[in-house]
């Protein structure tokens, strides 16, 4: 690329231009803003020095973003009211510009869509949650701001002025579409771009600040109010500290450290100490603050801690602390939680609503990368995939869509990753704490059960004789009179099994409003071993109310156990009662019948595996739900 | 899942082999083993009276 070299009109410096795109250049001698017009440069004006920030660029930092190659040529340096904010421009190989923004250790890369007679949305189209339509699809919008270019420095394709305000809205698609709307000019300027990974850009190290999020020192300040020592690890993101001695409220101002609220928020100890270091999910953490927020339902305040945690790469991360149970938190872009909540997915996680509120921060220690004060409130909503033991959580404010996506996390494992943990007792059931009861699989392995039962069932009935070991033969009749007894001796008969059941099937044919019992013995000729049993049969019907009915069926049966092989005889005694007096009656015997029972009895006994895990499951789970919007058994 | 299939391994196996021990066994309810063999005189004998001490002794009558 070719370059020329214009004089600065402050200082006459050279100054060179890579690019034939640019239109405002900083003199690096003299920090001149000037104007390139067509063969000299315009004086704009002085800017002052950007504040070094932590960051991962910096003017001549050279990169590759899918596949193009790229060097960052210009820098501007925003303040939106709450910290200031880098935004890169890099041109690359062919003199595109793009943009790259960092915020909150978050990288975006934007490029401006020009209108072509299909201008985006105007300021008033735009409002905060509203989805809009523009030429690269629809977008949902996520915040409305106002900025103030503090400072420019290299070159830059736009005409842009320190000092000059910007008007903006941020859109969101998906979990990784971002755009913004630039309502400065007339008409709209819409970038659309994706939210990466500092990976994706593939940067020169060799072109890299020193200064990096990675490297960033902490420093040591004294207490406006109590003069007690604060840690700070983060300095040029804490914009309010929450005195970890006195609990007064702190605001830096440049290096000036000042209470803004000398009410004492809180004397509470956070269970994880501030300033903490450790190694939780794979990312190394620092704890930087800790504050509580309730929410008022029910006549009583419900308190819980949010742990503010800074990554090494500089992003943020939150650990939620609720009646001893733990979520660990990452940001998530509002439009994708949005997505994840509204759509369901086989298999994905399925978050249902669980609490709705208006929380109020009740108080802050540490350090806070926004101007956070006791009192603040912010209408937030859970989600709950408790099955996945995550979970996602909404915040609404005036200007800005706020989501994060949490994972439970055990108690033991915050301790773990964070030395001086003070665990508080646990009570209840958290959010997303992972119900151990799986009735699911019990039933699911109860069904294999039965089936292993059943297999069973069909090899006994293969290999199971089931012999009618003695015919069908009447006897009887029964006496005449009641209280007497009929006894009768049957035909020996040989029962050829080593040691199978008997089944002994009586009949009554023809029976009406009788009973016939029978007592009888089956006896071993050669032992004279008996083994005694009784059984009946009975038949009654009438019309009772204008209904019919009828009890019995003219047969009864009964089984004798582990009958060994031999010859046998049977004594039969039977006796009758109503119209079973003085009738004949069949019996038969057969031997090794498969029995139904025993395989009922085995379902039975294995029941109780699912059904306890079934009523386990349930009360773990009213037991979360009672502390929702939505409690089980109500409404 | 590791406990979860032991404990169902050990309950299902414990099962299947009562099962399989009732059905190969010949297990059943119904009938009362009378302790002493009965003598062969008695055996012949069809009168009720000789029986009643092994029906009455034994709990089956009436049922």
């Amino acid at each position: 690329m070719s370059e020329k070299t214009l004089r600065c009109p402050n200082c006459g410096a050279d100054v060179p231009f890579v690019s034939p795109g640019a239109l405002v250049v900083v003199c690096e001698h003299c920090n001149w803003a000037s104007w390139r017009s067509d063969v000299d440069l315009e004086s704009i004006g002085e800017v002052s020095q950007p504040a070094p920030l932590a960051s991962h660029f910096q003017r001549g930092t050279a990169g590759r973003y899918r596949g193009r190659s790229f060097t960052v040529r210009g820098q501007i340096q925003l303040d939106h009211g709450a910290g200031l904010w880098n935004e890169w421009l890099a041109e690359d190989a062919e003199g595109e510009w793009f943009w790259i923004a960092e915020a909150q250790g978050e990288i975006w890369v934007l490029e401006e869509v020009p209108s072509d007679g299909d201008p985006p949305p105007a300021e008033g189209e735009a409002d905060l949650e509203r989805w809009v339509e523009t030429s690269e699809g629809q977008w949902l919008v996520a915040e409305r701001g106002e900025g103030r270019v503090v400072t420019v420095a290299g070159q830059l394709p736009i005409d842009i002025r320190a000092g000059s305000r910007t008007l903006y809205a941020d859109l969101q698609r998906g979990r990784r579409h971002v755009a913004t709307l630039d309502f400065t000019r007339d008409p709209t300027e819409l970038f659309v771009g994706q939210r990466i990974e500092l990976a994706e850009l593939e940067l020169d190290p060799m072109t890299q600040p020193e200064h990096r999020p990675e490297t960033v020192k902490g420093r040591r300040i004294d207490c406006s109010e109590c003069g007690g020592p604060i840690e700070i690890v983060d300095p040029e993101h804490a914009l309010r500290i929450g005195c970890p001695s006195c609990g007064a409220l702190l605001e830096q101002d440049s290096d000036e450290v000042r209470a803004i609220a000398t009410e004492k928020t809180s004397r509470a100890k956070p269970a994880i100490p501030l300033g903490t270091r450790g190694r939780l999910r794979g990312e190394q953490l620092t704890v930087l603050g800790c504050m509580e927020r309730r929410v008022r339902a029910e006549g009583q305040w419900w308190p819980w801690r949010e742990y503010l945690l800074r990554a090494s790469d500089g992003r943020y991360r939150w650990l939620i602390e609720s009646d001893g149970h733990w979520s660990f938190l990452h940001p998530l872009p509002y439009a994708a939680a949005s997505d994840l909540i509204r759509l369901k997915r086989s298999g994905a996680p399925n978050f249902k609503h669980f609490t709705s509120g208006k929380a109020v921060v009740h108080w802050v220690l540490g350090e806070f990368y926004w101007q956070v004060n006791a009192g603040d409130e912010v209408r937030t909503s859970d989600f709950a995939a408790a099955a996945h033991g995550r979970s996602i959580s909404t915040e609404i404010t005036a200007k800005e869509l706020q989501a994060s996506e949490g994972v439970h996390v055990e108690p033991e494992e915050v301790a773990a990753a964070f030395e001086g943990t003070r665990l508080p007792r646990r009570s209840g059931v958290g959010m997303v704490q992972p119900n151990r009861a799986r009735p699911r699989a019990d039933w699911a392995l109860y069904g294999v059960a039965v089936l292993a039962l059943l297999a069973l069932r069909v090899f006994f009935g293969i290999t199971h004789a089931d012999e009618l070991v003695f015919p069908r033969t009447t006897f009887g009749p029964t006496p005449q009179v009641k209280e007497q007894e009929t006894v009768q001796f049957s035909e020996p008969f040989e029962v050829s099994a080593a040691r199978g059941n008997l089944r002994v099937e009586l009949a009554v044919p023809g029976i009406q409003q009788g009973w016939v019992g029978l007592n009888g013995a089956l006896v071993n000729m050669e032992s004279g071993k008996v083994t005694t049993f009784a059984t009946s049969a009975q038949y009654y019907s009438g019309v009772s109310g204008g209904e019919r009915w009828s009890e019995g069926s003219g047969r009864g049966r009964t089984w004798l156990g582990s009958i060994p092989a031999g010859t046998y005889r049977l004594r039969l005694a039977s006796t009758g009662w109503d119209k079973g007096l003085g009738m004949s009656y069949d019996l038969s015997v057969r031997s090794q019948v498969p029995r139904s029972m025993w395989l009922v009895l085995g379902l039975i006994l294995l029941l109780p595996l699912p059904v306890i895990a079934s009523v386990r499951w349930w009360s773990f789970e009213y037991q979360r739900w009672k502390n929702s919007d939505h409690p089980w058994g109500e409404g | 899942m590791g406990r979860r299939l032991l404990k169902w391994g050990l309950a299902a196996g414990l099962v299947l082999a009562l099962y399989a021990t009732a059905e190969s066994r010949g297990w059943a309810t119904g009938g009362r083993k009378v302790a002493e063999p009965v003598p062969h005189e008695q055996l012949r004998q069809s009168s009720p009276g000789s029986w009643h001490y092994v029906y009455w002794y034994h709990g089956t009558r009436g049922k």
